[in-house]
Order: C-alpha cells, then sequence, then structure tokens
C-alpha cells in the first residue's frame, strides 16, 4: 500500500495506530531508520491502557544527547503502512515540548520489508519481502 | 451533541494545534479524515490530560502543523 506524505517538510510523518486494553489511538510518527526501534510518547501508551507497572522490559537507549532508560510494552496490536505488527514491542519515550510528534517509527517496524521512499511524488511504500538475514 | 468535522475544517481552524479527536473515520492510510474534535490546544499535556479522560474507546491525536518547530534542525 501507498501512503502520502509532504516531501517539503524537514521530517516523514507517518500515521500510525495502536490498539491497547482500554482504546484504539492513532497518533503520528515520524519515520526514522536511524532507530533502532519504534518509540511512543509514553502518555499516549497510558491512554491506550498500557500501565507502566506492567512493563515488558527495560532498556537502555542511545540518543545524541546521552543514555536514557526506558520501558518496553508488547501492544496487542500495531498497524502503520498498511502493515498489522501484533505483540509489537514498543518503548516508552516523553519527547520535548514544542516537538509536534508522538514518536518514531523504527527499523525494527520494517524489517521483513521492501520500504521505498519516494520523494518526488510523496509516497511511501511498504512491501511484504522476505525474513531479514 | 458534539459537531462532526471534516479534516479541512480541522485543519482550517486548529493550525499549530494539538488535536484530539473521538470516533475519528480514516482512510486506509490512517489519516483522519473526519470525526468530533474533543479538544484543541498548543498544550500538547492539556490534549494528553483529555485523552485520559475521554470515554470514547478509539481516539485520534496528532499535532496540525509542522512536527519541527520552524527554526530547527533535527538530529532523532
Amino acid at each position: 500500500m501507498t501512503t502520502p506524505f509532504d516531501p517539503t517538510r524537514r521530517t516523514i510523518v507517518v500515521p500510525t495506530q495502536l490498539a491497547g486494553p482500554t482504546r484504539v489511538v492513532t497518533v503520528n510518527l515520524l519515520l526514522d531508520t536511524g532507530a533502532s526501534d519504534t518509540f511512543i510518547q509514553e502518555p499516549k501508551l497510558l491512554t491506550a491502557g498500557y500501565d507502566p507497572a506492567a512493563a515488558t522490559g527495560q532498556y537502555t537507549v542511545a540518543t545524541p544527547s546521552g543514555f536514557i532508560g526506558v520501558l518496553e510494552f508488547r501492544v496487542l496490536a500495531f498497524t502503520a503502512l498498511g502493515r498489522v505488527r501484533v505483540d509489537f514491542p514498543i518503548l516508552a519515550h516523553t519527547f520535548p515540548p514544542g516537538t509536534g510528534h508522538d514518536g518514531v517509527l523504527g527499523l525494527d517496524f520494517f524489517r521483513g520489508n521492501v520500504l521505498t521512499i519516494d520523494f518526488v511524488m510523496g509516497e511511501i511504500t511498504l512491501t511484504p519481502g522476505g525474513p531479514t538475514p | 451533541m458534539s459537531k462532526v468535522m471534516t479534516r479541512a475544517e480541522m485543519d482550517a481552524q486548529f493550525p499549530d494545534e494539538w488535536i484530539l479527536v473521538t470516533d475519528p473515520v480514516l482512510g486506509p492510510d490512517l489519516f483522519v479524515r473526519s470525526g468530533v474534535v474533543a479538544a484543541h490546544s498548543k498544550d500538547r499535556a492539556e490534549v494528553e490530560r483529555a485523552a485520559l479522560e475521554t470515554p470514547s474507546r478509539h481516539i485520534a491525536v496528532w499535532f496540525n502543523g509542522d512536527p519541527i518547530p520552524p527554526g530547527f534542525k533535527v538530529l532523532l
């Protein structure tokens, strides 16, 4: 499936959908091939019904400004670019005030697929590929 | 009763604001096409509080503007 984006902006915004125990939440993430994993603004995970006490993991993340600790939640379902992932790991983070996004869509979401970013047409296409070696 | 708004109406009325929509109608690309605006504000935390309080089981939240403030460069 093909998803449009605005190629004149400095970031690529991707609408995503997070299914939780209490709500389905649609949020915009930035496509980030420099991120190993997918991160979502922590209050959005709380809104979907994920309890920090029920986090499934805790990790240290290397960021440009240093190392931070984050919690991992395995979400019931996560959808973006026409692909649905079940029991998908999402890392919770709080992004700085003044930024207008709710997280980043990282490489873990794209593995096993072919990602095409067309900066001329302003289109992203994600198609099933095969297992990542 | 709250009024259903189209995405174009929201874009025009709430520029550079966070928008919370309940029971959104989405396209196959997951972009919001229409819905009821339950909250809007330039303050993200205010909209996040409203999202926690809404009884709706399906919501959409987004910033209606450039995700990066003017004059800033980005290193995620």
